[in-house]
């Protein structure tokens, strides 16, 4: 379980994050929806410790992710992470980006590595781009490079940030794909998204986010059709337009 | 008190490194002001004319892989068999200018290339002449581009103008030599030669780098 | 000048020795850029960092590119054999043309490491990775690919520069032919042939890097 409690992070002034508190279980699925710098994507980056907390906590299966103690190289492989801008690594193929962390972090023999990754390549369907630079690949096939990449590390979670935010509207489809694929392996997955229409149905719950504040968590359906809250339906009244 | 063949670092001293200062500024003057009309003669050529870049290519490629040191010894042998009657400072500045000249001929070329093909045309549409538009166009928007690596190239032979202390001109680093054995000093005597080195060069290092980035900021406006 | 009788055969016969000289040469320049690639990947990394980091390697920079390499040879030499630090030509020959190099990448290094988005970084990090395998496996060799051409520009001038050491007493190349031609008195030949091998070395440099680089390129748009 990803459970954070009562987290707040501020730069400067500006409150980013502001007691928040939220649970994901293994095997849920939770979209976080809302306007454009809210604070959704420090809250990821926060979740896998690339962000530090000025406040509350964050724990991954009951460990501390800003903890002192706490190994978060070895945390991370819980956890994988997909950006916006895909990140992938421009000097390696679209294997050896996938096998990079498998032989660096996992310490696996070259060849088993390869093999492996060779495996996340084709639950993306990118089986026929395994030697192909990134530059040489559209966006969303980038993007899928990226996801393969995340998930071999065998992660319990996966953190999506507006991962289609960044595609042509004709490339997002493929990219959602891949994340209906994880849903029904029953991957547990934290999901930054500005499409309704998909958090409705890929979401188990939603949680709408505003100036820092989770304002409104609950089922899917009931967040973004029956809203208990006045900002998030102005907000999605706003959305539909 | 025992005899000893040093004296004391004084004035004198300090009043002949600056003399080699003097005349380090001097030869980077007159090796520099030579190197840059020839460089941009040749620069000309190389950009205007193929066979001239083809004819030229070789020369420029040999001063720029040969050590200067190197240079500078086969020079001076040449011209003691050639019989050339000259001075160690005619040498000096004969060496330095053909070596700077090699990297301002590219220097040169790279400007003229710079300019665009069709802010010439636009001048010679006005009815200008050939040589009016050199003048008046194609000069002045070259030089423009490349002045500060020029500046840079100016700075770089001060620094190489040190090497012909090893033919015997007293510029600074052989006054500052002398100085060391003379007094027995090279920390204090290094120091002050490298303060004075330090003092021509920075400038011109600074001039170069701000201009530089002056003009990628005006390129991105 | 017309009529000098060029005289091969004796300089021919010592082209052994010559080419002991060129190892030498090879030597210390591979050594000088061991000495300052390194280094001027720190140096880089300090430029990015907070100010005490960044003004002493500013410092160091700025005394390295503005004073002759000669002179920080003479510096080295001379200067720490006052404080009682003798060390052998070949060492301090190593030690200042490492250090020159240095002066002169790291500010090349630190705009290619400022190429290198901080999302790499945060990417590699995300997946498990330590800094420090995140900077080794993603982002240096990100760097090297913009890094790589002006490298091999300034491991080529280091070669030449390390004809330096010949006035510091080091039997490299130049040194070599300086003591030979000494015996003989035959200048020209001598010097002319050690230019066309430092010419040689200059394009092997050129062409083994040119060989070298292609793996760089890899994944280039």
């Amino acid at each position: 379980m990803i459970s954070l409690r009562d987290v707040s992070k501020r730069y400067g002034l500006l409150r980013v994050l502001d007691g928040v508190s939220l649970d994901v279980e293994r095997g849920e699925v939770v979209c976080l929806i809302g306007p454009s710098g809210s604070g959704k994507s420090t809250l990821l980056q926060c979740v896998n410790g690339l962000e530090a907390i000025d406040g509350g906590s964050i724990a991954v299966d009951g460990e501390a992710v800003h903890g002192r103690g706490t190994n978060i190289n070895r945390l991370r492989q819980k956890l994988g992470i997909v950006f916006q801008q895909y990140n992938t690594f421009p000097h390696l193929t679209a294997l050896e980006n996938v096998a990079l962390a498998l032989r660096v972090v996992k310490r696996m023999p070259r060849r088993d590595a390869e093999a492996a990754a060779a495996r996340q390549l084709a639950y993306v369907g990118l089986d026929g781009k395994a030697d192909q630079y990134p530059s040489r690949l559209s966006g969303g096939q980038q993007q899928r490079v990226a996801i393969a990449r995340a998930l071999a590390m065998q992660p319990h979670y996966m953190l999506f940030d507006e991962v289609t935010s960044a595609l042509d509207p004709e490339l997002v489809g493929e990219v959602l794909q891949s994340l209906r694929k994880l849903r029904a392996d029953g991957m547990a997955m934290l999901i930054v998204t500005h499409e309704m229409a998909f958090a409705r149905e890929i979401g188990d719950r939603v949680a709408f986010f505003q100036e820092g504040k989770l304002v409104e968590v609950g089922p899917a359906s009931q967040v973004l059709d029956a809203p208990r809250d006045g900002r998030t339906a102005k907000f999605l009244g706003r959305a539909a337009q | 008190m025992s005899f000893s063949p040093y004296h004391e670092f004084n004035w004198t001293d300090c009043w002949f490194l600056l003399q080699g200062a003097g005349r380090t500024i001097l030869l980077m003057l007159v090796a520099g002001t030579l190197a840059t009309v020839l460089g941009v003669a040749v620069g000309w050529l190389r950009f205007a004319s193929r066979a001239a870049r083809i004819l030229t290519a070789p020369a420029i490629d040999v001063l720029r892989s040969v050590p200067l040191l190197v240079l500078l010894i086969l020079v001076s042998s040449v011209f003691g068999i050639a019989g050339f009657d000259i001075d160690v400072f005619g040498t000096a500045v004969a060496i330095l200018t053909l070596y700077a000249a090699a990297f301002a001929a590219e220097v040169a070329r790279a400007g003229f290339a710079s300019v665009d093909r069709r802010t010439r045309r636009a001048a010679r549409s006005l009815g200008m002449t050939a040589g009016q538009e050199a003048r008046h166009v194609l000069l002045p928007l070259a030089a423009r581009t490349v002045f500060p690596a020029w500046v840079s190239l100016m700075l770089a032979l001060v620094k190489d103008s040190a090497l012909v202390s090893a033919i015997g001109y007293v510029e600074l680093l052989k006054a500052s030599q002398v100085a060391v054995t003379q007094t027995n000093q090279p920390f204090l005597v290094f120091a002050l030669s490298g303060l004075l080195y330090f003092a021509i060069c920075y400038p011109c290092s600074v001039l170069s780098r701000n201009l530089e980035a002056r003009m990628k900021h005006d390129l991105a406006a | 000048m017309l009529d000098y009788q060029f005289h091969w055969r004796a300089v021919l016969a010592d082209l052994p020795e010559l080419l002991g000289g060129a190892v030498v040469t090879l030597q210390v320049t591979a050594l000088s850029v061991i000495v300052g690639v390194p280094l001027a990947v720190l140096l880089a990394a300090c430029l990015r960092g907070g100010a005490s980091a960044r003004r002493p390697a500013r410092a160091f920079i700025e005394v390295t590119r503005n004073t002759p390499c000669l002179f920080q040879l003479y510096l080295f030499y001379y200067g720490l054999g006052a404080l009682g630090l003798n060390l052998p030509s070949f060492t301090v020959a190593v030690v200042a043309i490492g250090l020159n190099n240095a002066g002169f990448l790291a500010d090349t290094y630190r705009s290619a490491l400022q190429a290198v988005p901080a999302q790499q970084t945060a990417a590699a990090r995300s997946l498990g990775m330590s800094f420090l395998n995140a900077f080794w496996h993603v982002v240096l060799p990100q760097m090297a690919r913009i890094a790589y051409l002006p490298t091999v520009n300034q491991v080529v001038w280091a070669m030449l520069n390390s004809s330096l050491g010949t006035l510091i007493g080091l039997r490299e190349l130049t040194g070599v032919t300086q003591f030979l031609q000494s015996r003989s008195f035959r200048t020209l030949e001598f010097f002319l042939l050690t230019a066309a091998l430092y010419y040689v070395l200059a394009k092997a440099l050129m062409l083994a890097a040119a060989l070298l680089g292609r793996r760089l390129a890899r994944g280039a748009p």
